[in-house]
């Protein structure tokens, strides 16, 4: 059987340079080029750094939910790795946006937290994505390991249009979206508008090394698993005999 | 300074952050994001170094 390949690929470090670059150049546009705020000041440079997290924290629910669903259709193990990555990135950058999001309310809303829809929506992402793995943990048996945590990505994507629309449906400290898909337009000046588009893509292409990465090593585990397994059926088939 | 916040042992406690000022909070900001990823990356050499490590003994 043949190994996923140990040595990273050439094409995995341009893509590992280009998403260190970018982001690199999304923290200068945002702390540096970016003009302050009529009224939140210097503090609106924190806003590029939370909501691009946020933005893909949601794009890697998508994945992970969407893997976790091909893996429910056909059952391959290299759709659960890849629902597995997705997760583990989505944990990563849901914890960013709420960590981020404390940082960003302290100065601007005098509080680090408020337990409103919005606010407790996001946690509740973060808390189920955390329990994918909690019970992957306690579940030994691949193909069950994988349906369960697939329905559990399942339910965090289905949570997503609410978590989206809770600051406009329910009371919350948030602030409206300055970015409207609904169709409320955008309410932000063009340098910031394009800064904090910039900064979103510089976080998605992150997630995509950093899924992409994951995915290989997952593929490696997996196909470890599988030579350990046929060598113990071996070596059973042996003392049968 | 608040009120609240006299040099008292709960001000210390509790109002540390009266005293940052706005780029504070941004760098406070941006600094999470590279701990956040280097120490995924992190993670990730040590589970590679593992699969590794099983490879050379399967």
């Amino acid at each position: 059987m043949s190994l996923a390949p140990s040595r990273r690929p050439a094409w995995l470090n341009v893509l590992a340079g280009a998403a260190f670059l970018s982001v690199a150049i999304g923290a200068y546009l945002g702390l540096r080029v970016s003009p302050p705020d009529v009224n939140q000041g210097d503090l609106i440079r924190v806003m590029y750094a939370h909501v691009s997290v946020a933005w893909v924290s949601f794009l890697a629910v998508g994945v992970a939910a969407l893997a976790g669903i091909a893996f429910l259709w056909r059952g391959r193990s290299r759709m659960d790795v890849i629902s597995v990555a997705g997760a583990e990135t989505a944990l990563l950058y849901g914890a960013l946006t709420i960590i981020g999001g404390m940082t960003y309310s302290k100065p601007t809303l005098n509080t680090f937290w408020t337990w409103d829809a919005k606010l407790t929506l996001t946690a509740l992402m973060v808390a189920l994505l955390a329990g994918v793995f909690i019970v992957r943990g306690l579940i030994d048996e691949p193909q069950r390991r994988g349906r369960v945590s697939a329905v559990i990505l399942i339910v965090v994507l289905a949570s997503l249009p609410l978590n989206y629309l809770a600051a406009e449906w329910f009371r919350t400290l948030h602030p409206a979206k300055a970015i409207d898909l609904t169709g409320g337009g955008v309410t932000i000046d063009g340098t910031m508008l394009t800064i904090l588009l910039y900064n979103v893509v510089a976080a998605g292409l992150m997630f995509v090394w950093l899924l992409v990465e994951r995915v290989r090593i997952g593929m490696r585990e997996v196909e470890i698993d599988a030579r350990r397994v046929q060598a113990d059926e071996g070596s059973s088939e042996v003392v049968r005999v | 300074m608040r009120d609240a916040c006299r040099p008292t042992r709960e001000a210390a406690r509790w109002c540390v952050f009266d005293s940052w000022n706005q780029w504070t909070w941004v760098t406070v900001a941006w600094l999470q994001l590279p701990l956040a990823f280097g120490a995924y990356l992190a993670y990730l050499a040590w589970r590679g170094r593992r699969a590794g490590r099983e490879e050379d003994e399967s």
